[in-house]
């Protein structure tokens, strides 16, 4: 078989995971729509609180450049955008694979590992991605968009594409981690870690303009803030053509690192592996 | 078709003293021992060969399985598999195996097995004639052609297996490894499968190795077997000579014409019924009325026959081989040589 034939038969299999594991979220359909309706619930309900003291206690209209009604759509894109990027399959599934022997599937089948796990996230991804776009277009609609902070396709789409561009670098980050599996008998607290700091120091916690800007700038050059942050702010338009591309180049730049990375736990961790339980 | 030599797995197991003394020592220092897998196995396997590999808990035969499929790395020695070395993961290589596993499904939990077949058609490159052909082909023969759109996690074990069966032939591999491919299912989902089993090897001739604890799968499917022991393997052969080869005793039971005045319930008594009987040569295994069962050294059923006719009132007499899974568990337990 030629390597193009290959490459063919490879995307062949990846189109059929993608929609293998679309039918698998649907064959869940009140789970999906729990979680979904309950993430978004909790985070905006808890921001609203929060913000509406803290905006009541300042006595300020803005804070940072946002109105309250800015701060609340911030907080609504927030988990939005992290369905897509931190898809909901990730955190524990390589690492559960590794210790259950599950693995041991993609080691006799002829499919490659990442590309094959991507695809099944990717899935998630999508459901996400068209998630974002109903419950943006309801809140244009039911609320309209704060005056500061206009609504532009240009703006969402942009933050779309980051924000894809975002779950393939928190894929490679989180795949990173969860391979410490090969070696080590537990990667929870790992995991947690990871998601606590890629929550905080992304922005999903709070925007990353109040922190400090030392802090700021530092975190800039670090994948954290592409996660959330960065697709977020696209989506509301606070990120301009510069910005953006230089954001794309650090984001690749992380991309190829972490793939390299990656590929060589991969390639000293099968060494490793048992396959458990198999 | 399957060559390994010399093949050696040697894992590397963290050893923890119990109680939380011991936790906690872990905590600060661990201590690793080497565990030998496997100690220098060679086989050769052919094409249309099945061939059972056997050996208690902890022998050794899933490690070699593995090895073989390439899901472990060997720490020594050579495999090949269809001229691949496993490890390397060759697609090549990897559409032409298959693995079965009986505790541990493949299939996805949460979809009908119909969806799992389509993605295995395209990761196996199946042109799609010849997959609904097979796929009729293997539905019917396992009579599951109904429970196609039923989520796999919704069927009975057996109904999975047998899915599972299905996944891992669509493809029709050339080499199949099956461990334990029958276990915890009913009788008659046992016999279906290794009727299956049958089937499909005289159709298609690829070179198979079969794990099981079920003697009755490796006397129906293997005319050869592999015992492993400790890693190594003890026995190579024919399924049919290990009785030959191994058994060192034979069963003769006798059927008196006249119940004995006195039974004979202590190995002395058979001493005392048989005058001149060497001594170890018999043992009795059973006694009743009117019948007795004898346990005889191979070499002395003749002498311990003919004490029986002459010193008893002998109806019927008859001569048995010791039962297969009998021999083959005291070489497990014992290692015994041929």
């Amino acid at each position: 078989m030629t390597p193009l034939m290959e490459a063919r038969a490879q995307a062949a299999v990846l189109r059929q995971v993608f929609s293998l594991e679309l039918r698998r979220a649907f064959a869940y359909r009140v789970e999906f729509w729990i979680r979904f309706a309950g993430v978004i619930f909790a985070n905006v309900a808890i921001a609203y609180f929060l913000w509406q003291a803290i905006f009541a206690q300042t006595g300020s209209l803005t804070i940072e450049g946002y109105t309250f009604r800015g701060m609340i759509l911030y907080y609504l894109l927030v988990p939005l955008t992290e369905n897509i990027t931190r898809s909901s399959t990730e955190h524990g599934a390589v690492s559960a694979e590794i210790y259950s022997g599950s693995l041991t599937r993609y080691l006799i089948y002829p499919v490659a590992f990442f590309p094959y796990r991507y695809a099944a996230t990717a899935a998630s991804g999508a459901i996400a991605v068209t998630a974002l776009v109903i419950v943006l277009t309801s809140y244009g609609f039911l609320i309209g968009w704060p005056p500061e902070m206009p609504f532009s396709t240009v703006a969402v789409v942009t933050g779309l594409v980051a924000a894809c561009y975002g779950s393939l670098l928190n894929f490679l980050l989180v795949s990173m981690v969860e391979m410490v599996a090969f070696w080590a008998d537990n990667t929870w607290s790992l995991n947690v870690m990871l998601m606590f700091s890629a929550r905080l120091l992304g922005g999903a916690l709070l925007p990353l303009s109040l922190l400090p800007s030392g802090l700021q700038a530092v975190l800039h050059y670090t994948p954290f803030p592409y996660l959330v942050s960065f697709p977020v702010l696209a989506m509301l338009g606070k990120v301009d053509h510069a910005a953006f591309g230089e954001g794309i180049m650090i984001m690749t730049s992380w991309i190829l690192a972490l793939g390299a990375i990656d590929a060589l736990i991969w390639r000293r961790g099968n060494r490793k592996y048992t396959g458990v339980g198999v | 078709m399957i060559q390994i030599s010399g093949l050696v797995k040697t894992f590397r197991v963290h050893q923890k003293s119990p109680g939380l003394g011991g936790s906690f020592k872990a905590l600060f220092r661990r201590q690793w021992v080497d565990k030998h897998a496997l100690s220098g196995v060679s086989l050769a396997v052919g094409e249309g060969e099945i061939v059972g590999l056997i050996g208690a808990n902890g022998a050794g035969k899933t490690t070699l399985v593995k090895a073989c499929s390439g899901i472990i790395h060997p720490t020594a020695g050579d495999v090949k598999v269809l001229g691949f070395n496993p490890f390397e993961r060759r697609n090549a290589f990897r559409r032409q195996i298959s693995l079965i596993m009986g505790q541990k499904q493949q299939l996805w939990w949460d979809l009908p097995a119909a969806d799992c077949f389509l993605l295995l058609r395209e990761i196996y490159l199946i042109p799609w004639a010849k997959y609904h052909e097979r796929l009729d082909f293997l539905t019917k023969t396992l009579g599951v052609t109904e429970l196609l759109t039923t989520q796999v996690r919704r069927l009975s074990l057996g109904e999975r297996m047998k899915m599972e069966l299905i996944a891992a032939l669509l493809h029709e591999p050339r080499v199949v490894f099956l461990d334990e491919p029958t276990i915890g299912l009913d009788l008659t989902a046992q016999r279906a499968i290794r009727q299956f089993l049958l089937d499909y090897r005289g159709v298609h001739r690829p070179a198979m190795l079969l794990t099981s604890h079920y003697m009755e799968d490796i006397e129906r499917l293997c005319e050869r077997i592999v015992i492993i022991r400790a890693g190594q393997i003890i026995y190579d052969g024919a399924l049919r000579e290990v009785i030959s080869r191994f058994a060192r005793h034979k069963t003769v039971t006798i059927r008196l014409s006249a119940p004995l005045v006195k039974p004979a319930r202590k190995a002395a008594d058979l001493s005392s019924l048989l005058p001149g009987l060497a001594p170890g040569a018999a043992e009795l295994s059973e006694v009743g009325d009117d019948l007795l069962k004898v346990r005889v050294l191979v070499a002395k059923v003749t002498d311990v026959s003919a004490l029986l006719l002459k010193e008893m009132p002998v109806q019927d007499l008859t001569i048995e081989e010791e039962d297969i899974g009998t021999v083959i568990e005291a070489i497990m337990r014992e290692g015994m040589q041929p």
